[in-house]
């Protein structure tokens, strides 16, 4: 997940082509949609929601793209932060409602494998589901976006050190949660 | 809660998401197996496309000093706001850089308004 440098420049060139040309951004937002999606889908598990605030970062994305500088901060990492800020004002049902039966297509899988590989995602869903919303927010950005803590801080508005602390939390509460469920 | 601790933490997770074998969390090997495994990217052709289309309407529109300093001042105020009203974790030396910033950030915007400064690079309506 995470990103190497040849990553960083290709995505410095797409921003810079989009700044130039409005149909270039089309190329940003097919290599990002997926991403931030995603990410907003698992924060907030529910597919209507998920679909507004990532139509919303977008516009906000496409809206403020003459004004972005690349300062160490890539445009992907920017659109997180984005997302991270809508989802934070927008808490307009409760969380989580349709996740466990709206998993991604997985493609061909034995049955049995399939099934254990669900219930144990399902607990782990539901561990996340349990913790605080900057937790949660932390735990994905790491794990889900392969972002390093700095990033996260940066996406998140916290220090570097808040987030370590954050991530440290969220890895206990969901230790025990997980233990007490006996999944590990 | 110990900052070693989290300190440890945090390298071990580096090293797990670089590919190595974190040597300093072993017995944390299946959270991160989970972690890693449990949020595979979601794709969703039909929402893509719909959102598309509801971006097709939408320019690019620079904006001027003013109005990105206020913009960056609501940040930051949204800040405080989420740390007072809501159940929000912000350290404090957050907050007061937040609030630094905001105040400066208003200070400095309504100073180039009175030179009359940044009007001229807002879109044309």
């Amino acid at each position: 997940m995470r990103k190497s440098e040849a990553e960083l420049e290709e995505e410095r060139l797409l921003v810079e082509a989009a700044q130039q040309d409005r149909a270039a951004f089309d190329k940003l937002y097919d290599r990002y949609f997926d991403q931030i999606y995603s990410y907003v889908y698992y924060h907030c598990g529910n597919r209507e929601q998920a679909e507004d605030i990532t139509a919303a970062t977008f516009q906000r994305g496409l809206e403020n793209l003459p004004n972005f500088r690349w300062r160490g901060v890539p445009y992907s990492a920017w659109l997180y932060r984005v997302a991270s800020n809508l989802l934070s004002r927008d808490r307009r049902r409760p969380p989580w409602l349709e996740l466990q039966e709206s998993r991604p297509d997985e493609g061909e899988e034995e049955p049995d494998a399939a099934w254990l590989r669900h219930e144990a995602s399902t607990e782990l869903h539901d561990a996340i589901r349990d913790l605080p919303a900057d937790q949660r927010q932390a735990i994905l950005l790491r794990f889900f976006a392969g972002m390093r803590n700095k990033e996260v801080g940066k996406v998140m508005n916290r220090s570097e050190g808040a987030v370590k602390l954050l991530v440290f939390r969220a890895v206990s509460n969901l230790r025990q949660a997980l233990a007490k469920e006996g999944e590990l | 809660m110990s900052h070693k601790n989290a300190d440890r933490l945090s390298r071990a997770i580096d090293a797990y998401l670089s590919g190595d074998v974190p040597t300093d969390a072993d017995h944390l090997g299946d959270v991160f197996d989970a972690l890693a495994a449990g949020f595979p990217e979601v794709t969703h052709e039909d929402a893509r496309e719909r959102v598309r289309r509801r971006l097709a309407g939408v320019t690019p529109s620079p904006k001027s000093p003013q109005v990105l300093l206020v913009e960056r001042a609501a940040e930051e105020l949204d800040l405080l706001r989420r740390r007072f009203i809501e159940d929000e974790y912000v350290p404090w030396p957050t907050l007061v850089g937040g609030a630094a910033v905001a105040v400066a950030a208003i200070g400095l915007a309504i100073w180039l308004r009175r030179r009359g400064i940044g009007s001229e690079v807002l879109p044309e309506a």
